[in-house]
Protein backbone atom coordinates (compact mmCIF):
# COMPACT_ATOMS: atom_id res chain seq x y z
CA UNK A 1 0.00 0.00 0.00
CA UNK A 2 3.03 2.22 0.31
CA UNK A 3 3.05 2.47 -3.48
CA UNK A 4 -0.52 3.78 -3.43
CA UNK A 5 0.38 6.36 -0.80
CA UNK A 6 3.32 7.52 -2.89
CA UNK A 7 1.01 7.82 -5.88
CA UNK A 8 -1.46 9.91 -3.90
CA UNK A 9 1.26 12.20 -2.61
CA UNK A 10 2.64 12.77 -6.08
CA UNK A 11 -0.58 12.98 -8.07
CA UNK A 12 -2.74 14.95 -5.65
CA UNK A 13 -1.98 18.48 -6.91
CA UNK A 14 -2.77 17.52 -10.50
CA UNK A 15 -5.87 15.56 -9.50
CA UNK A 16 -7.22 18.50 -7.52
CA UNK A 17 -6.54 20.84 -10.41
CA UNK A 18 -8.28 18.46 -12.81
CA UNK A 19 -11.20 18.32 -10.38
CA UNK A 20 -11.56 22.09 -10.34
CA UNK A 21 -11.40 22.28 -14.14
CA UNK A 22 -13.94 19.48 -14.39
CA UNK A 23 -16.42 20.87 -11.87
CA UNK A 24 -15.69 24.58 -11.54
CA UNK A 25 -16.14 24.19 -7.80
CA UNK A 26 -13.29 23.69 -5.34
CA UNK A 27 -15.42 22.02 -2.69
CA UNK A 28 -16.87 19.63 -5.23
CA UNK A 29 -13.42 18.96 -6.62
CA UNK A 30 -12.15 18.16 -3.16
CA UNK A 31 -14.94 15.65 -2.59
CA UNK A 32 -14.51 14.21 -6.05
CA UNK A 33 -10.80 13.54 -5.66
CA UNK A 34 -11.33 11.96 -2.25
CA UNK A 35 -14.06 9.68 -3.56
CA UNK A 36 -12.02 8.71 -6.60
CA UNK A 37 -8.98 7.90 -4.51
CA UNK A 38 -11.02 5.72 -2.17
CA UNK A 39 -12.26 3.74 -5.15
CA UNK A 40 -8.77 3.59 -6.59
CA UNK A 41 -7.34 2.34 -3.30
CA UNK A 42 -9.75 -0.58 -3.31
CA UNK A 43 -8.75 -1.51 -6.84
CA UNK A 44 -5.08 -0.69 -6.52
CA UNK A 45 -3.83 -4.26 -6.84
CA UNK A 46 -5.51 -4.66 -10.23
CA UNK A 47 -4.86 -1.23 -11.73
CA UNK A 48 -2.39 -0.94 -14.55
CA UNK A 49 0.62 0.58 -12.85
CA UNK A 50 1.40 2.59 -15.94
CA UNK A 51 -2.05 4.20 -16.01
CA UNK A 52 -3.20 5.00 -12.46
CA UNK A 53 -3.78 8.65 -13.33
CA UNK A 54 -6.05 7.69 -16.22
CA UNK A 55 -7.96 5.36 -13.92
CA UNK A 56 -8.49 8.06 -11.30
CA UNK A 57 -9.58 10.55 -13.92
CA UNK A 58 -12.09 8.08 -15.28
CA UNK A 59 -13.53 7.52 -11.81
CA UNK A 60 -13.68 11.27 -11.24
CA UNK A 61 -15.58 11.86 -14.47
CA UNK A 62 -18.08 9.06 -13.97
CA UNK A 63 -18.58 9.99 -10.33
CA UNK A 64 -19.08 13.64 -11.17
CA UNK A 65 -21.74 12.75 -13.73
CA UNK A 66 -23.42 10.36 -11.31
CA UNK A 67 -23.44 12.95 -8.55
CA UNK A 68 -24.86 15.51 -10.89
CA UNK A 69 -27.68 13.23 -11.93
CA UNK A 70 -28.41 12.33 -8.33
CA UNK A 71 -28.23 15.86 -7.00
CA UNK A 72 -30.26 17.24 -9.83
CA UNK A 73 -33.00 14.80 -8.99
CA UNK A 74 -32.90 15.16 -5.25
CA UNK A 75 -31.78 18.58 -4.23
CA UNK A 76 -31.43 22.14 -5.27
CA UNK A 77 -27.93 23.10 -6.28
CA UNK A 78 -26.39 24.91 -3.32
CA UNK A 79 -23.43 26.43 -5.06
CA UNK A 80 -22.44 28.19 -8.21
CA UNK A 81 -19.09 28.66 -9.84
CA UNK A 82 -16.33 29.56 -7.43
CA UNK A 83 -13.33 29.65 -9.72
CA UNK A 84 -13.87 33.24 -10.79
CA UNK A 85 -13.44 35.61 -7.88
CA UNK A 86 -16.30 38.13 -8.16
CA UNK A 87 -14.41 40.63 -6.04
CA UNK A 88 -11.65 40.99 -8.60
CA UNK A 89 -11.89 44.04 -10.85
CA UNK A 90 -13.13 43.26 -14.33
CA UNK A 91 -9.96 44.68 -15.84
CA UNK A 92 -7.90 42.07 -14.05
CA UNK A 93 -9.70 39.15 -15.70
CA UNK A 94 -7.56 37.03 -17.95
CA UNK A 95 -8.21 34.21 -20.37
CA UNK A 96 -8.50 31.70 -17.54
CA UNK A 97 -11.32 33.65 -15.94
CA UNK A 98 -13.00 33.81 -19.32
CA UNK A 99 -12.51 30.06 -19.72
CA UNK A 100 -13.98 29.42 -16.29
CA UNK A 101 -17.09 31.45 -17.02
CA UNK A 102 -17.53 29.84 -20.40
CA UNK A 103 -17.21 26.33 -19.01
CA UNK A 104 -19.75 27.16 -16.33
CA UNK A 105 -22.39 27.52 -19.00
CA UNK A 106 -21.95 23.94 -20.16
CA UNK A 107 -23.96 21.06 -18.70
CA UNK A 108 -21.69 18.55 -16.93
CA UNK A 109 -21.51 15.97 -19.74
CA UNK A 110 -20.54 18.58 -22.31
CA UNK A 111 -18.09 20.10 -19.89
CA UNK A 112 -16.52 16.70 -19.26
CA UNK A 113 -16.07 16.13 -22.99
CA UNK A 114 -14.38 19.50 -23.45
CA UNK A 115 -12.14 19.10 -20.42
CA UNK A 116 -11.05 15.62 -21.42
CA UNK A 117 -10.40 16.73 -24.98
CA UNK A 118 -8.52 19.95 -24.34
CA UNK A 119 -7.19 19.71 -20.80
CA UNK A 120 -6.36 16.01 -20.64
CA UNK A 121 -5.61 15.71 -24.36
CA UNK A 122 -7.76 12.63 -24.89
CA UNK A 123 -8.89 11.35 -28.27
CA UNK A 124 -12.60 10.84 -28.96
CA UNK A 125 -12.17 7.12 -28.41
CA UNK A 126 -10.46 7.71 -25.07
CA UNK A 127 -13.18 10.13 -24.03
CA UNK A 128 -15.85 7.60 -24.93
CA UNK A 129 -14.09 4.94 -22.89
CA UNK A 130 -13.60 7.31 -19.96
CA UNK A 131 -17.21 8.42 -19.92
CA UNK A 132 -18.59 4.99 -20.67
CA UNK A 133 -20.49 6.08 -23.75
CA UNK A 134 -20.39 5.61 -27.50
CA UNK A 135 -18.03 7.67 -29.68
CA UNK A 136 -21.06 9.09 -31.41
CA UNK A 137 -22.27 10.48 -28.11
CA UNK A 138 -18.92 12.16 -27.62
CA UNK A 139 -19.23 13.74 -31.07
CA UNK A 140 -22.72 15.07 -30.41
CA UNK A 141 -21.86 16.35 -26.94
CA UNK A 142 -18.74 17.97 -28.30
CA UNK A 143 -20.63 19.65 -31.13
CA UNK A 144 -23.19 21.08 -28.72
CA UNK A 145 -20.47 22.29 -26.39
CA UNK A 146 -18.56 23.96 -29.19
CA UNK A 147 -21.66 25.76 -30.41
CA UNK A 148 -22.24 27.11 -26.92
CA UNK A 149 -18.61 28.03 -26.34
CA UNK A 150 -18.39 29.80 -29.68
CA UNK A 151 -21.42 31.86 -28.77
CA UNK A 152 -20.16 32.63 -25.27
CA UNK A 153 -16.53 33.32 -26.05
CA UNK A 154 -17.05 35.28 -29.21
CA UNK A 155 -19.81 37.57 -28.01
CA UNK A 156 -20.33 39.80 -24.99
CA UNK A 157 -23.55 38.20 -23.94
CA UNK A 158 -24.33 37.53 -20.31
CA UNK A 159 -23.11 33.99 -19.63
CA UNK A 160 -24.88 33.41 -16.39
CA UNK A 161 -25.13 29.61 -16.19
CA UNK A 162 -28.54 27.96 -16.36
CA UNK A 163 -29.55 26.06 -13.26
CA UNK A 164 -28.93 22.67 -14.82
CA UNK A 165 -25.37 23.65 -15.69
CA UNK A 166 -24.25 24.38 -12.16
CA UNK A 167 -21.84 21.81 -10.85
CA UNK B 1 -12.73 21.06 -34.33
CA UNK B 2 -9.85 22.70 -36.16
CA UNK B 3 -10.94 26.31 -36.20
CA UNK B 4 -10.23 29.49 -34.27
CA UNK B 5 -12.21 28.30 -31.30
CA UNK B 6 -10.30 25.04 -31.30
CA UNK B 7 -7.02 26.92 -31.18
CA UNK B 8 -8.29 29.22 -28.46
CA UNK B 9 -9.38 26.33 -26.31
CA UNK B 10 -6.17 24.42 -26.87
CA UNK B 11 -4.16 27.42 -25.81
CA UNK B 12 -6.35 28.32 -22.82
CA UNK B 13 -6.41 24.76 -21.50
CA UNK B 14 -2.66 24.45 -21.85
CA UNK B 15 -2.28 27.43 -19.55
CA UNK B 16 -4.86 25.92 -17.20
CA UNK B 17 -2.23 23.38 -16.15
CA UNK B 18 -0.34 26.19 -14.44
CA UNK B 19 -2.85 29.01 -13.88
CA UNK B 20 -3.62 29.82 -10.23
CA UNK B 21 -7.39 29.96 -10.84
CA UNK B 22 -7.53 26.18 -10.98
CA UNK B 23 -5.11 25.40 -8.19
CA UNK B 24 -6.08 23.97 -4.82
CA UNK B 25 -4.09 23.49 -1.63
CA UNK B 26 -3.00 19.92 -1.01
CA UNK B 27 -4.03 17.73 1.90
CA UNK B 28 -1.66 17.58 4.88
CA UNK B 29 -2.19 13.84 5.45
CA UNK B 30 -3.39 12.71 2.04
CA UNK B 31 -3.08 8.94 2.51
CA UNK B 32 -4.64 9.07 5.96
CA UNK B 33 -7.52 11.12 4.66
CA UNK B 34 -8.20 8.56 1.93
CA UNK B 35 -8.12 5.71 4.46
CA UNK B 36 -10.56 7.47 6.76
CA UNK B 37 -12.82 8.33 3.87
CA UNK B 38 -12.79 4.69 2.83
CA UNK B 39 -14.02 3.71 6.25
CA UNK B 40 -16.85 6.20 6.15
CA UNK B 41 -17.76 5.32 2.59
CA UNK B 42 -18.54 1.74 3.50
CA UNK B 43 -21.90 2.80 4.84
CA UNK B 44 -22.87 4.89 1.87
CA UNK B 45 -22.71 2.46 -1.00
CA UNK B 46 -25.66 0.48 -2.16
CA UNK B 47 -25.65 -3.01 -0.77
CA UNK B 48 -25.32 -6.27 -2.64
CA UNK B 49 -24.77 -8.79 0.09
CA UNK B 50 -27.90 -9.17 2.15
CA UNK B 51 -27.48 -9.36 5.86
CA UNK B 52 -30.17 -10.77 8.09
CA UNK B 53 -31.78 -8.32 10.42
CA UNK B 54 -33.38 -9.17 13.69
CA UNK B 55 -34.37 -6.34 15.92
CA UNK B 56 -34.57 -7.22 19.54
CA UNK B 57 -36.25 -4.31 21.22
CA UNK B 58 -35.02 -4.02 24.77
CA UNK B 59 -33.23 -7.29 24.27
CA UNK B 60 -30.56 -7.17 26.89
CA UNK B 61 -30.46 -10.94 27.25
CA UNK B 62 -30.54 -11.48 23.51
CA UNK B 63 -27.71 -9.03 23.15
CA UNK B 64 -25.49 -11.12 25.34
CA UNK B 65 -26.32 -14.24 23.36
CA UNK B 66 -25.41 -12.47 20.13
CA UNK B 67 -21.90 -11.71 21.26
CA UNK B 68 -18.99 -13.89 20.27
CA UNK B 69 -17.65 -16.08 23.03
CA UNK B 70 -14.87 -14.69 25.15
CA UNK B 71 -13.77 -14.21 28.69
CA UNK B 72 -14.31 -10.50 28.52
CA UNK B 73 -17.99 -10.80 27.65
CA UNK B 74 -19.91 -7.64 28.29
CA UNK B 75 -22.91 -7.62 30.56
CA UNK B 76 -25.67 -5.24 29.57
CA UNK B 77 -26.43 -2.38 31.86
CA UNK B 78 -28.71 0.56 31.99
CA UNK B 79 -27.49 4.08 31.41
CA UNK B 80 -26.92 6.57 28.68
CA UNK B 81 -29.94 7.48 26.66
CA UNK B 82 -33.42 6.19 27.09
CA UNK B 83 -35.95 5.43 24.42
CA UNK B 84 -37.60 8.49 23.01
CA UNK B 85 -41.16 9.62 23.65
CA UNK B 86 -42.47 7.19 21.07
CA UNK B 87 -40.54 4.27 22.45
CA UNK B 88 -38.20 4.19 19.48
CA UNK B 89 -34.69 2.81 19.82
CA UNK B 90 -31.47 3.59 18.09
CA UNK B 91 -32.06 0.60 15.85
CA UNK B 92 -34.20 2.77 13.62
CA UNK B 93 -30.92 4.30 12.35
CA UNK B 94 -29.36 0.97 11.36
CA UNK B 95 -31.22 -0.55 8.43
CA UNK B 96 -30.97 -3.75 6.49
CA UNK B 97 -30.21 -3.35 2.77
CA UNK B 98 -33.84 -3.82 1.78
CA UNK B 99 -35.10 -1.42 4.44
CA UNK B 100 -32.40 1.05 3.50
CA UNK B 101 -33.42 0.89 -0.16
CA UNK B 102 -37.01 1.54 0.81
CA UNK B 103 -35.95 4.45 2.98
CA UNK B 104 -33.80 6.05 0.30
CA UNK B 105 -36.62 5.74 -2.20
CA UNK B 106 -38.82 7.85 0.04
CA UNK B 107 -36.24 10.19 1.58
CA UNK B 108 -33.70 12.08 -0.52
CA UNK B 109 -30.28 11.95 1.05
CA UNK B 110 -28.87 15.27 2.26
CA UNK B 111 -26.55 17.06 -0.08
CA UNK B 112 -22.93 16.23 0.75
CA UNK B 113 -21.94 19.83 0.15
CA UNK B 114 -23.93 21.45 2.91
CA UNK B 115 -21.83 20.32 5.89
CA UNK B 116 -18.35 21.21 4.89
CA UNK B 117 -15.83 22.77 7.21
CA UNK B 118 -12.06 23.07 7.14
CA UNK B 119 -10.01 20.31 8.65
CA UNK B 120 -8.46 20.19 11.15
CA UNK B 121 -11.10 22.20 12.92
CA UNK B 122 -10.74 23.69 16.39
CA UNK B 123 -11.89 21.62 19.34
CA UNK B 124 -15.51 21.97 20.29
CA UNK B 125 -17.93 20.79 22.95
CA UNK B 126 -18.76 17.62 21.05
CA UNK B 127 -15.14 16.61 20.82
CA UNK B 128 -14.63 17.38 24.49
CA UNK B 129 -17.64 15.22 25.39
CA UNK B 130 -16.29 12.37 23.31
CA UNK B 131 -12.91 12.72 24.97
CA UNK B 132 -14.51 12.44 28.40
CA UNK B 133 -16.60 9.43 27.40
CA UNK B 134 -13.67 7.63 25.85
CA UNK B 135 -11.32 8.35 28.72
CA UNK B 136 -13.85 7.00 31.19
CA UNK B 137 -14.29 3.80 29.18
CA UNK B 138 -10.71 2.85 28.35
CA UNK B 139 -8.22 1.31 30.76
CA UNK B 140 -6.02 3.70 32.69
CA UNK B 141 -2.94 4.86 30.86
CA UNK B 142 -4.53 5.49 27.46
CA UNK B 143 -3.10 8.54 25.77
CA UNK B 144 -4.62 10.62 23.00
CA UNK B 145 -2.41 10.73 19.92
CA UNK B 146 -4.51 13.23 18.05
CA UNK B 147 -8.07 14.43 17.75
CA UNK B 148 -10.14 16.33 15.25
CA UNK B 149 -13.46 18.03 15.62
CA UNK B 150 -14.18 17.72 11.93
CA UNK B 151 -12.27 14.85 10.47
CA UNK B 152 -11.86 15.20 6.75
CA UNK B 153 -14.01 18.26 6.66
CA UNK B 154 -17.25 16.68 7.81
CA UNK B 155 -19.04 18.97 10.22
CA UNK B 156 -19.73 17.50 13.59
CA UNK B 157 -17.70 14.38 12.92
CA UNK B 158 -15.50 14.27 16.01
CA UNK B 159 -12.73 11.69 16.07
CA UNK B 160 -10.03 10.69 18.51
CA UNK B 161 -7.02 8.43 18.01
CA UNK B 162 -5.48 6.95 21.14
CA UNK B 163 -2.94 4.41 22.30
CA UNK B 164 -3.45 2.17 25.28
CA UNK B 165 -0.64 1.74 27.77
CA UNK B 166 0.54 -1.35 25.87
CA UNK B 167 0.62 0.57 22.60
CA UNK B 168 -2.65 -0.77 21.16
CA UNK B 169 -4.19 1.86 18.87
CA UNK B 170 -7.84 2.86 19.22
CA UNK B 171 -9.97 5.17 17.11
CA UNK B 172 -13.37 6.53 18.10
CA UNK B 173 -15.58 8.65 15.91
CA UNK B 174 -18.89 10.28 16.77
CA UNK B 175 -21.35 12.14 14.61
CA UNK B 176 -25.02 13.08 14.61
CA UNK B 177 -26.79 11.16 11.89
CA UNK B 178 -29.30 12.82 9.63
CA UNK B 179 -29.77 9.68 7.57
CA UNK B 180 -29.80 5.98 8.48
CA UNK B 181 -26.84 3.72 7.85
CA UNK B 182 -27.12 0.50 5.96
CA UNK B 183 -25.84 -2.69 7.51
CA UNK B 184 -24.26 -4.31 4.53
CA UNK B 185 -21.04 -5.21 2.93
CA UNK B 186 -19.66 -2.27 1.03
CA UNK B 187 -19.77 -2.46 -2.73
CA UNK B 188 -17.74 -0.10 -4.82
CA UNK B 189 -20.26 1.33 -7.24
CA UNK B 190 -17.65 1.72 -9.98
CA UNK B 191 -16.06 -1.68 -9.76
CA UNK B 192 -18.68 -3.91 -8.13
CA UNK B 193 -15.95 -4.99 -5.75
CA UNK B 194 -17.32 -6.42 -2.53
CA UNK B 195 -15.42 -5.77 0.68
CA UNK B 196 -15.00 -8.74 3.02
CA UNK B 197 -17.01 -7.36 5.90
CA UNK B 198 -19.57 -8.93 8.18
CA UNK B 199 -22.20 -7.24 10.28
CA UNK B 200 -23.90 -8.71 13.29
CA UNK B 201 -27.59 -8.17 13.61
CA UNK B 202 -28.26 -4.90 15.45
CA UNK B 203 -29.15 -5.31 19.08
CA UNK B 204 -30.41 -2.88 21.64
CA UNK B 205 -29.37 -2.31 25.18
CA UNK B 206 -32.02 -1.82 27.80
CA UNK B 207 -31.70 1.94 27.48
CA UNK B 208 -32.77 1.85 23.84
CA UNK B 209 -29.31 2.39 22.39
CA UNK B 210 -28.63 0.10 19.47
CA UNK B 211 -25.31 -1.37 18.51
CA UNK B 212 -23.88 -3.61 15.87
CA UNK B 213 -20.50 -5.20 15.37
CA UNK B 214 -18.68 -5.12 12.07
CA UNK B 215 -15.75 -7.37 11.33
CA UNK B 216 -13.70 -7.86 8.23
CA UNK B 217 -10.53 -7.06 6.41
CA UNK B 218 -11.57 -3.85 4.72
CA UNK B 219 -9.38 -0.85 5.22
CA UNK B 220 -9.74 0.54 8.67
CA UNK B 221 -7.92 3.25 10.51
CA UNK B 222 -4.30 4.06 10.91
CA UNK B 223 -2.34 6.21 13.28
CA UNK B 224 0.52 6.34 10.84
CA UNK B 225 2.08 4.23 8.13
CA UNK B 226 3.33 1.69 10.64
CA UNK B 227 0.13 1.45 12.67
CA UNK B 228 -2.82 0.38 10.55
CA UNK B 229 -5.45 -2.22 11.17
CA UNK B 230 -8.72 -3.66 9.97
CA UNK B 231 -11.81 -4.40 12.08
CA UNK B 232 -13.53 -5.10 14.24
CA UNK B 233 -15.77 -2.10 14.44
CA UNK B 234 -18.56 -1.44 16.90
CA UNK B 235 -21.27 0.99 15.97
CA UNK B 236 -23.64 2.39 18.55
CA UNK B 237 -26.43 4.82 17.91
CA UNK B 238 -28.83 6.50 20.29
CA UNK B 239 -32.53 6.94 19.58
CA UNK B 240 -31.89 10.55 18.61
CA UNK B 241 -29.20 9.63 16.13
CA UNK B 242 -25.87 10.04 17.92
CA UNK B 243 -23.66 7.56 16.13
CA UNK B 244 -20.36 6.41 17.62
CA UNK B 245 -17.92 4.07 15.92
CA UNK B 246 -15.15 2.28 17.77
CA UNK B 247 -12.33 0.38 16.18
CA UNK B 248 -9.17 -1.20 17.53
CA UNK B 249 -7.23 -4.41 16.88
CA UNK B 250 -8.71 -6.13 19.94
CA UNK B 251 -11.43 -8.72 20.58
CA UNK B 252 -14.93 -7.67 19.61
CA UNK B 253 -16.13 -8.15 23.16
CA UNK B 254 -13.45 -5.84 24.49
CA UNK B 255 -14.36 -3.20 21.98
CA UNK B 256 -18.04 -3.59 22.75
CA UNK B 257 -17.34 -3.20 26.44
CA UNK B 258 -15.60 0.11 25.86
CA UNK B 259 -18.39 1.29 23.59
CA UNK B 260 -21.03 0.37 26.09
CA UNK B 261 -19.19 2.05 28.94
CA UNK B 262 -18.76 5.25 26.97
CA UNK B 263 -22.35 5.16 25.85
CA UNK B 264 -23.49 4.89 29.45
CA UNK B 265 -21.93 8.24 30.27
CA UNK B 266 -22.98 9.94 27.06
CA UNK B 267 -26.01 12.14 27.42
CA UNK B 268 -26.28 13.43 23.88
CA UNK B 269 -25.08 16.61 22.27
Amino acid sequence: MEEFEDFVAGALPELLRFGVVLTGDRHRADDLVQTALVKTMRRWSSIDRGQPMAYVRRVMVTTQLTWWRRLRRETAMPEGVDVVDPSRPEAAYDDQDELARALAVLPPRQRAVVVLRYYAGYSEAEIAETMGCAPGTVKSQSAKAMRTLRRVLHTDEDVRPPAEALP
Amino acid sequence: MTDVLDDELTSAFERAHEAPQWAMPGWPDSAGRVRRAATRARTRYAAAAAVGLTLVAGGALAAVHALPSGEDRVLPSNGGNSTDANGATGAKWLLSPSDFDAYTAAHPSPSPSTDRVPSPAPSDAQLAQLQRDVSAALPAGATTVRSDAADGGVRGDAIIWLRLADGTPVAVERTRLDYPRVLSTAVDSATEEVAPEHFTDPQTWADGTAYTIVTGQAFGYGLDRQTQWSGPFVWTVTPDGWFTMWTAPVASDTLLGWAQSADASFVGG
